[in-house]
């Protein structure tokens, strides 16, 4: 039923684009030229370059998933190197902390946040720099493996039993197109996606069964569907409604050859061993079809398009759904070099984050003052966006530790590890928040949890940063350490002021006006967003 | 008729009953029943009854498990699938229930009862996710649940108490009864009730003084809207509305209290799981919550159907009718609308156990209160209960006819970005005949 208007053209868009920039230019250049070019087009001056440690603690957030330390922010503000920014980003573009956060992400976006092998298998896979196109293509073989690739089976494991599931997560979660209303009609405007586009994706899974609790294939079966006049058709697989992948005949075997197959299957079910690939694979033929020279471009610009999503809250083709040829990105040649490039470069996640969080485009403040808001789409200023549960139980828990904890002077292993622990304890806390997707409204549950639990008060309030503020000599002091450590700024005069009175009226119970205090500013908006 | 005016019936409750009678008055003259501190609290709201669009709620009585339609509004007597159970004659002239049903019986000329749903789906969760939502997800598209569309209609965004409470104590078929508020966002989401009837986080902690409470949270309002000056989002206005709602809901903690219940009317409603959070249900609706979901389970009579039907009927019909009296006394079956029904029906044939399995194929619902029609009994099963043969309603026809008896158009669309989404799938249409 979910069907989308779009342009009366009957064209692709990436079929009349205007000249790309050249191979060899840099991302974060072309990114601010292209962005910028269309700022000016319509007379739009962006918003200035937010302050520095706004824009590191944006970036711990984006590409660690914590906010920085007060010893870190300290250290990068008394970095007079003027590319400071591009040494920190190379830095923790190399942490190990990147790769965890990444592994964690992506199996948000295959798997659901899910907890299983598979997320290994991602964090493995993203510590050994695989390429993307190398987690599509051992994510479609689906083989189960004890070695680099234990726990990749897990993907088609879990969608085994509902092949339409299957067919539609792959084909928008990695090509950013739901073709789910071709399922049961043509798509009434978008004139390539018929039933056939749909039946064609299926076919390549169709031979997709469940063993044992493995996701194995036949080496035949058919797929066939019902046209909305009721006729019978067959799908023969085809990648997205492009050309037919030629296969050889082959017919269904003989009911001696089944009943021997299904005794090989027992066998293996008895021994909890995998079924080995059939010697014929519809699912290599996707990842061949899917991966061929123009054809790839629909794997790197999802990619591409869901990267720039997560950074900026917006991506440059909306919904990240509907990455069809009808549907034009606010930037075309843009979404279109950056795919090149990827494609170009091993699709290299790494690499394609880096050149977009180095652009000015990425670095820009998140208040708007000259008048009505631009669109998020023109990417004039920063988009607040809201934290996943994971980076806000962590960041919570990071600006809530005693300061002396992530001391300046620890050794690299010993920092990692106590930073380690602590998002480790942040886990627990992540279950209690939802995953923003898009159109996130957050929960009158959480407000009654922070406002109400004995677990906020427990794990946030009764912690390491109370007491160090305790300590301190005067509430001034109490409430620039409370802001850096939780905020990663100074407060301003009229927030020492409020937070000053607020103190004062509580002397006879200092420690419930800290604990107070520390609780307005955990709860509060700033500390919920990344801005 | 009959019937005895009194809901409750028992000689016991006659001094009870004319205050019973007074409180009616005074709801007749607009005002809300005054008998407890959270209904004052929330008076607020009743007053402002215009505000709140139609003022109108919705209680579903969910059969989880899937009850036999033979036990109870579809019997078929003397045929090999009909059960040990007689039938007995109901307020419509002609028209027979399960003898399981004789309050219900004496009520029916109140009540729609729909004999011929032919839905397709007898997988619990299949079933139960399609039930509640009036179609199937899509893969790639998962639709909001009955309550969260309308706690969405029907809900003021400004209200002090939740708009989709869910009760569900019982374990059975917890896990395929599930809500979602999918696309619509959290704001609709049910606040599930699955341990005892308090939410949780509700109550101020001891350690902190109700004056410190409020104040901690108008600090927080405060530096948060510094924040969010020039920068704000749909997303941060809606941290700001859910914290603004936490002081109403905590005042509402009372309306969360059975005891707050004169003990009588808990009387009235009987002593089970079932029948409390029926009264809890009609507490909620009373102080503005537009939808409450009231879970009663273990249903699923493949072993035993007519022993299980045997005890679960009887409460079954106590508690509906004694829902509809109370509605009816206090003036608000007008604007509140009561549906019962479950997954799915169960299986004509009487298996081995003597049991019966389930069966989505022919039939039943009951609905009574806002918007439905007074007596009509919809569509017809064959003479052994296994096809319908008039009148064959679906899941979707069930959905459109619910939202049209409250009044909100079943052709209306949200929009997912750019994809327009009616409430109900294109031709599908509510079942007019049983609509008031």
């Amino acid at each position: 039923m979910a069907c989308l208007p779009v342009s009366a053209s009957g064209e692709n868009w990436w079929d009349h684009l205007g000249e790309l920039p050249a191979q060899d230019e840099k991302a974060e250049v072309v990114i601010d030229r292209l962005i910028n070019e269309r700022l000016a087009k319509k007379g739009i001056t962006p918003a200035a370059k937010t302050p520095p440690l706004s824009g590191l603690r944006r970036a711990m957030l984006d590409l660690c998933g914590r906010i920085p330390t007060v010893a870190e922010a300290d250290a990068f503000l008394a970095d007079s190197n003027p590319e400071r920014w591009e040494r920190k980003i190379d830095s923790l573009v190399a942490s190990p902390e990147f790769g965890r956060f990444l592994a964690h992400e992506l199996n948000w976006l295959l798997m659901d946040g899910k907890s299983t092998d598979f997320q290994k298998y991602l964090t493995a896979a993203v510590e050994k720099q695989v390429s993307w196109d190398g987690v599509f293509s051992a994510v479609i073989s689906g083989r189960a493996d004890d070695g680099d690739l234990k726990g990749v089976d897990f993907y088609l494991r879990d969608r085994v039993r509902d092949l339409d599931q299957m067919t539609n997560d792959v084909s928008v979660q990695f090509f950013g197109v739901n073709i789910s209303c071709a399922q049961c009609h043509d798509h009434p405007y978008v004139t390539d996606w018929t039933q056939e586009t749909y039946y064609g994706m299926r076919a390549f899974f169709t031979r997709t069964f469940e063993t044992g609790g493995f996701a194995a294939e036949r080496a035949y079966g058919e797929q066939s569907y019902k046209t909305t006049k009721g006729e019978e058709r067959k799908a023969a697989p085809r990648f997205l409604g492009g050309e037919l992948v030629a296969e050889p005949e082959r017919g269904e075997p003989g009911p001696e050859e089944k009943k021997a197959e299904l005794a090989v299957l027992e066998e293996l079910k008895k021994k909890k061993e995998s079924p080995p690939p059939p010697d014929y694979s519809r699912r290599s033929r996707l990842v061949e079809a899917a991966l061929g020279e123009e054809r790839k471009l629909w794997l790197a610009r999802s990619l591409v398009n869901r990267t720039w999503y997560r950074l900026f809250g917006h991506g440059l083709v909306m919904p990240l759904d509907q990455m069809h040829g009808l549907n034009e990105p606010s930037h075309p040649e843009l979404l279109q070099w950056l795919a090149r490039d990827l494609a170009g470069h091993n699709f290299d996640l790494r690499r394609l984050i880096r050149g977009i969080v180095l652009s000015q485009a990425y670095q820009r403040d998140s208040r708007w003052n000259l008048g009505e808001r631009p669109a998020p789409s023109e990417f004039a200023v920063a988009n607040p966006r809201p934290l996943t549960p994971l980076q806000y139980a962590v960041a919570l828990k990071i600006g809530s530790t005693r300061t002396g904890h992530f001391a300046p002077q620890l050794s690299p292993e010993e920092f990692q590890k106590r930073i380690n622990g602590v998002a480790q304890s942040g886990a627990g806390l992540a279950r209690w928040f939802a995953r923003p997707g898009e159109n996130f409204h957050v929960a009158v549950d959480e407000a009654l949890l922070f406002s109400n639990s004995g677990e906020i008060k427990g794990q946030l309030l009764n912690a390491g940063l109370r007491d160090e503020m305790e300590k301190l000599p005067g509430h001034g002091e109490r409430i620039a350490l409370a802001y850096r450590s939780l905020l990663n700024r100074d407060p301003d005069a009229e927030e020492v002021e409020t937070l000053q009175s607020y103190l004062a009226a509580r002397e006879d119970r200092p420690r419930e006006g800290i604990e107070q205090m520390l609780w307005a500013i955990m709860a509060g908006a700033e500390a919920r967003f990344n801005h | 008729m009959n019937t005895d005016p009194y809901f409750c019936g028992s000689p016991e409750h006659d001094i009870s009953r004319r205050a019973f009678l007074s409180h009616a008055v005074a709801v007749g003259s607009g005002a809300l029943l005054g008998t407890t501190g959270a209904v004052h609290a929330l008076d607020e709201d009743s007053l402002n009854a215009a505000l709140r669009g139609s003022g109108k709620s919705v209680i579903l009585l969910w059969l989880a498990g899937g009850a036999s339609q033979l036990e109870t509004w579809d019997p078929k007597p003397g045929r090999l699938t009909g059960g040990p159970f007689g039938t007995i004659p109901t307020s419509i002239p002609g028209v027979h229930i399960s003898e399981l049903m004789p309050k219900m019986a004496k009520r029916m000329h109140q009540v729609s009862v729909i004999r011929s749903l032919s839905t397709g789906d007898a997988g619990h969760g299949t079933g139960a996710e399609m039930m509640l939502r009036g179609r199937k997800n899509e893969a790639a598209l998962h639709y909001p649940d009955m309550g969260a569309i309308l706690s969405k209609e029907l809900g003021r965004a400004d209200s002090k108490v939740p708009g989709y409470v869910s009760f569900y104590s019982q374990t059975e078929g917890r896990g395929s009864g599930m809500t979602s508020p999918a696309f619509l966002g959290a704001r609709f989401a049910a606040m599930e009730l699955n341990n005892g009837m308090m939410p949780p986080n509700i109550s101020r902690l001891g350690e902190i003084s109700e004056m410190d409470h409020r104040e901690r949270s108008q600090l927080r309002d405060m530096l948060s809207a510094r924040f969010a000056k020039n920068r704000e989002t749909e997303t941060m206005r809606s941290q700001a509305a859910a914290y603004a709602r936490v002081h109403g809901l905590m005042s509402s903690e009372s309306l969360f209290d059975i005891e707050q219940e004169p003990q009588w009317v808990r009387d009235c409603y009987g002593p089970t799981l079932f029948a409390q959070q029926a009264l809890m249900a009609r507490r909620m609706v009373e102080a503005g919550v537009p939808f409450v979901r009231v879970s009663r389970a273990w249903w699923d009579s493949h072993g035993q159907n007519f022993e299980t039907h045997a005890e679960m009927v009887p409460e079954l019909d106590h508690v509906m009718a004694t829902l509809l009296d109370d509605l009816d006394q206090r003036g608000m079956l007008d604007s509140t609308l009561v549906v019962a029904f479950g997954e799915f029906g169960r299986t004509p044939g009487i298996n081995p156990s003597l049991g019966r399995d389930h069966f989505a194929n022919a039939w039943s619902a009951a609905l009574f209160g806002s918007g439905i029609a007074k007596g009509a009994v919809y569509g017809k099963t064959d003479e052994d209960g296994n096809n319908v043969i008039e009148g064959k309603a679906d899941a979707g026809a069930l959905f459109a006819t619910i939202l049209s008896a409250i009044g909100i158009d079943p052709d209306k669309e949200y929009h997912v970005g750019s994809r327009p989404i009616p409430l109900v799938n294109p031709g599908v249409y509510a079942i007019d005949d049983i609509l008031a």
